[in-house]
């Protein structure tokens, strides 16, 4: 790993306890530029993983608790009549932000979610016929509530492919809590030391995206694509967003592990984070994650030319 | 294989899988027991409690473990009377409902399924009539379904079913070829009885004893003739012969048991000699858990293969050397114009002339006197014969209970009865005249499925009277004719509603032959006599014969070729379906390297690397390597990394640590002992 991720890194475990898989499964999504859904029930810790993202990184952040009545110009900003200059000003949402924590989305009506997602999709907003480029780099991590939650919309298929990786928290091993426990009083505060300018951030995204991948790696990918396309155990086969999500993923992740080319490992590391979601869809088990993209990595030789 | 863990929770190939056992189990009727069957519901009721989350988790093992050892406990104590299959059928099906409560690995639930096959299975040997067949077979699509299900959870429906409808239409060739072609081995256990039920005749007979039979309308067998069949008048089915009296019941003779099974193990069989017309005919006989056989008199058996499976005894009787378990057709040549006297040995003279010592005086009296009247035996006959006729006898199914001297109250006190009754009569009084008698059991008459073939029900039993006189050898005397001379000629059903008997036992009775039920049932009988005939009669024979319209001449080599091609074929159809389809690429030179040194290390190590990648497999294997070995192998497998996932080099070369890597490992001794798991 590089060693300036690796500081980074140490510096979010000290704030998430325990999971540094998931740590750098969403560093890897905020290089690969794209978006995170967290998956997870109350009190995981999504908030603070979202917070500690923004500060390691230097970003502008902002917090947009969804909720059912929320409407699209909460998120995206309204166009103000001023009284003195006799014209239109645009007053900016919460959107206008390098990073957004999308609280709990599926509260929110599918008008509202979708404003969002057309947001993230073409980094643009559009309103009254005028185009509000939004900051660059601009990283959303949207929460979900497991879906079977009463009182919510469970973002539909179409949706949840706009997301880049899909992780879930999940509970604290019995160490980790206990360690969390015992220091929660004095959380360390960031050393500004630690931090990455958004400058260099974009830099290291272009960089990510410049890493050497094989014709293996593709046939590799395209394999595992063509496998989930061609049984029918897998409702919702990986669609060409999804393989071009796996490809960036992983490259991320290789540049992640200061590496300029791709393995097979990389391709596996950030598979169940890419493709759970898109394979299964809706139909969310608690508990059992990454059963079906497991079950396509395991059938799949990563060597077989 | 890993351990997959089965969702305890809204998981539905668990409930169906819970539900087609309680479906089974329901099927096969009184074979399983009334707790059985609860305790499946039970278990149905558990697993949609966790289906639905009302309960978190399984029951605990500790429970389920009680569970068993009680209901091993109770299936030892209420299983007296079943047979064994049955028992291991409960057994199975207990097994499998307390392995549901705790199902919990992918592996739990895929024995789950196969012990569900092997149930239906059970089923078929349970059970063969055409109906059931398709149940069963239904059934077991059904449970392919599940298995599908279980494959593929987030499948759509209409997704699995195709898939299943393929699956299905691919096997069926297959199926089709094994039952056609593939030679039937004789089985190399035997299989356990079923349960001893008395659907057929009983070998013993007290007079009050066929009443009880002649309710049953159940079928006993079909006859196929070749030509017309002969008159109902003429239909007298021989199954066995009664020749031990004991002044109230007829038994099967010790004695001749005896010799039969002495006869038989040293291969000695009885040919008559036959005379007159010849009818041919093939029987479809409907388990009967014994060896006999019906048969027109005299049969013989039509074709030479059959007589190594049939047995004539001296006493005109066939049996099968195996006892009839499952429908077993044959075929047979009778000469009803036989006379059937070929000598009467010590034996049958000894046997046919036994009478009890005492009681049925009266009876003993009235014989003398009428013996006296007739010294001729033709003549003793037709006496006994006309006594039937003009002394007030009456035919009726439910007589008054004759415990004392049954002979003596019947023949002078109530003059009322069945046939057994008159056979019983009549053959001990021919018996007490110094007449050789005795009563033969069978069927007599039949109701016509087509012009050719006859149904032959349970009531249609009856038993007869068969005495030796002089030169005319065993002659048959039937006194039931005497008194309901209905009862041979319109059948049993025709005698037993003129005598007003048979109605009103059953509200349903009289529709069977009114209109389209009459339509109906004839259709359903018609349908299930021709899958007896064409798919469970396909025994060996129908099979030879196929064999031989193909091959010409039968030879063991001969049907040894055939069986191994048609195995050979199947395998063939399925390498094809299998076959990878894609091909491979010609190797690189740094791949067919790699591949070389992990052929080495899994030879090495004993671990293979199945689907990992180059790096996964060296930190699986790294700890079994010794030093040299390791290094080596990290260096082939860094050399391989870059050249196939960064910018491959030709320049650099690896057959040296190649070469390197092979003395490291002939310097080396394979480790002993498992290997690590990964």
């Amino acid at each position: 790993m590089r060693t300036d991720f690796q500081q980074i890194l140490a510096t979010l475990l000290a704030h998430i306890i325990g999971k540094p898989h998931q740590l750098k499964l969403a560093m890897t999504c905020l290089l690969a530029e794209g978006h995170l859904l967290i998956e997870d029930l109350p009190g995981m810790g999504k908030t603070t993983l979202s917070h500690a993202l923004a500060r390691v990184f230097n970003l502008s952040y902002s917090r947009i608790q969804f909720t059912s009545d929320l409407l699209p110009a909460d998120i995206l900003g309204v166009n103000v009549f001023d009284q003195q200059k006799h014209n239109f000003r645009f007053h900016s949402g919460p959107i206008f932000n390098e990073l957004i924590l999308a609280d709990e989305i599926n509260r929110a009506s599918p008008k509202t979610q979708s404003a969002l997602l057309e947001a993230m999709e073409e980094s643009q907003v559009s309103l009254d016929g005028e185009t509000h480029q939004l900051p660059s780099p601009f990283f959303v991590i949207a929460t979900q509530n497991p879906s079977y939650q009463s009182g919510t919309y469970p973002l539909p298929e179409s949706q949840l492919d706009r997301f880049l990786m899909r992780i879930s928290l999940g509970y604290p091993s019995y160490e980790a809590e206990k360690q969390m426990l015992t220091q929660s009083s004095m959380k360390p505060q960031l050393q500004l030391a630690d931090t990455i300018s958004p400058v260099d951030l974009i830099d290291y995204q272009r960089q990510a995206l410049a890493v050497n991948c094989a014709d293996s790696i593709i046939h590799y990918i395209l394999r595992l694509v063509n496998k989930s396309r061609e049984q029918s155990a897998y409702p919702q086969p990986l669609s060409p967003r999804a393989s071009k999500a796996l490809l960036r993923a992983s490259k991320a992740w290789a540049f992640l592990h200061d590496r300029d080319y791709v393995l097979p490992e990389d391709v596996q590391a950030v598979f169940a984070a890419v493709a759970e979601h898109r394979l299964k869809g809706v139909q969310l088990e608690w508990g059992e994650e990454s059963a079906l993209s497991q079950q396509l990595l395991d059938s799949v030789d990563p060597l077989a030319a | 294989m890993m351990m997959e863990n089965i969702p305890v929770k809204g998981y539905l190939p668990t409930i169906l899988i819970a539900l087609f056992y309680g479906v089974i189990a329901l099927s096969m009727g009184s074979n399983v027991h009334f707790w059985v069957l609860l305790l499946c519901g039970c278990v149905l009721f558990v697993r949609l409690s966790l289906y639905f989350g009302h309960n978190k988790h399984t029951p605990k093992k500790r429970t389920v473990n009680l569970l068993a050892v009680l209901s091993a406990i109770a299936l030892l104590t209420t299983s007296g009377d079943l047979g064994l299959l049955p028992i291991m059928i409960n057994l199975l099906i207990l097994a499998c409902s307390l392995k549901l409560m705790l199902i919990a690995y992918r592996r739990d639930f895929y024995q789950l399924i196969i012990c569900a096959t092997f149930l239906v299975a059970c089923g078929f040997i349970l059970y063969q009539s055409l109906f059931r067949s398709v149940f069963y077979a239904l059934a077991l699509i059904f449970l392919f379904y599940i298995l599908l299900s279980a494959h593929a959870p987030y499948a759509r429906a209409k997704i699995r079913q195709k898939r299943l409808a393929i699956l299905l239409i691919q096997a069926l060739p297959v199926a089709v070829l094994l039952f056609v072609f593939l030679p039937r081995l004789p089985p190399l256990w035997k299989m356990p009885e079923g349960k001893q039920t008395e659907t057929g005749l009983s070998e013993t007979m007290t007079p009050g004893d066929i009443a009880k039979l002649t309710k049953s309308d159940k079928l006993a067998f079909t006859a196929t003739f070749d030509q017309r069949p002969p008159a109902p008048q003429n239909r007298y089915w021989r199954a066995f012969s009664l020749e031990s009296f004991d002044g109230k019941t007829w038994t099967v003779s010790d004695t001749r048991h005896f010799a039969r099974r002495q006869l038989q193990q040293i291969n000695r069989v009885f040919t008559p000699r036959t005379q007159g017309v010849a009818i041919d005919y093939e029987i479809i006989l409907e388990p009967t858990q014994k060896q006999w056989l019906v048969g027109l008199d005299t049969a013989t058996p039509s074709d030479s293969s059959y007589s190594q499976n049939l047995w004539q005894g001296w006493d005109y009787q066939l049996s099968t050397r195996k006892p009839v378990f499952s429908r077993y057709a044959y075929a047979l040549t009778s000469y009803p114009n036989t006379i059937r006297n070929q000598g009467i040995g010590s034996l049958d003279s000894q046997v046919n002339l036994q009478v009890p010592e005492q009681g049925n005086e009266e009876t003993v009296d009235w014989v003398a006197a009428l013996r006296q009247q007739h010294p001729n035996n033709q003549g003793f006959a037709k006496a006994l014969m006309a006594y039937f006729k003009h002394n007030d006898f009456e035919y009726t199914l439910t007589p008054p209970p004759m415990t004392t001297d049954p002979v003596d109250s019947f023949l002078f006190t109530y003059k009322a009865g069945f046939c057994a009754h008159y056979a019983s009569a009549m053959a001990y009084a021919f018996r007490l005249a110094g007449i050789p008698a005795r009563i033969v059991s069978g069927y007599q008459g039949g109701t016509a499925l087509n012009d050719n073939t006859l149904s032959i029900y349970q009531y249609d039993a009856h038993a007869w009277v068969e005495a030796w006189i002089d030169e005319n050898g065993w002659q048959q005397f039937d006194p039931t004719t005497m008194v309901a001379p209905s009862r041979v000629n319109g059948g049993f059903e025709h005698a037993a509603r003129y005598s007003g008997e048979l109605i009103g036992e059953h509200p349903f009775n009289g529709l069977s032959h009114q209109g389209i039920f009459a339509y109906f049932s004839a259709l359903g009988a018609k349908m299930d006599y021709m899958w007896s005939r064409w798919f469970l009669g396909f025994n060996e024979e129908r099979q030879t014969d196929i064999f031989k319209h193909i091959l010409g001449k039968l030879s063991p080599l001969r049907i040894a070729l055939l069986g191994s091609s048609i195995i050979l074929l199947i395998i063939g159809l399925l390498t094809l379906y299998f076959m990878p389809r894609r091909q491979r690429a010609p190797l690189a030179e740094h791949q067919r390297n790699y591949l070389t040194a992990v052929q080495l290390i899994e030879k090495f190590t004993g671990i293979r690397r199945e689907d990992k990648s180059a790096r996964r497999y060296f930190a699986t294997v790294k700890g079994t390597l010794p030093d040299p070995v390791r290094r080596r192998f990290l260096t082939i497998t860094e050399y391989f990394e870059h050249q196939e996932y960064d910018a491959p080099d030709p320049k650099v070369v690896i057959k040296t640590t190649l070469a390197q890597l092979k003395t490291a490992l002939k310097n080396t001794k394979p480790i002993l002992g498992d290997p690590p798991s990964p």
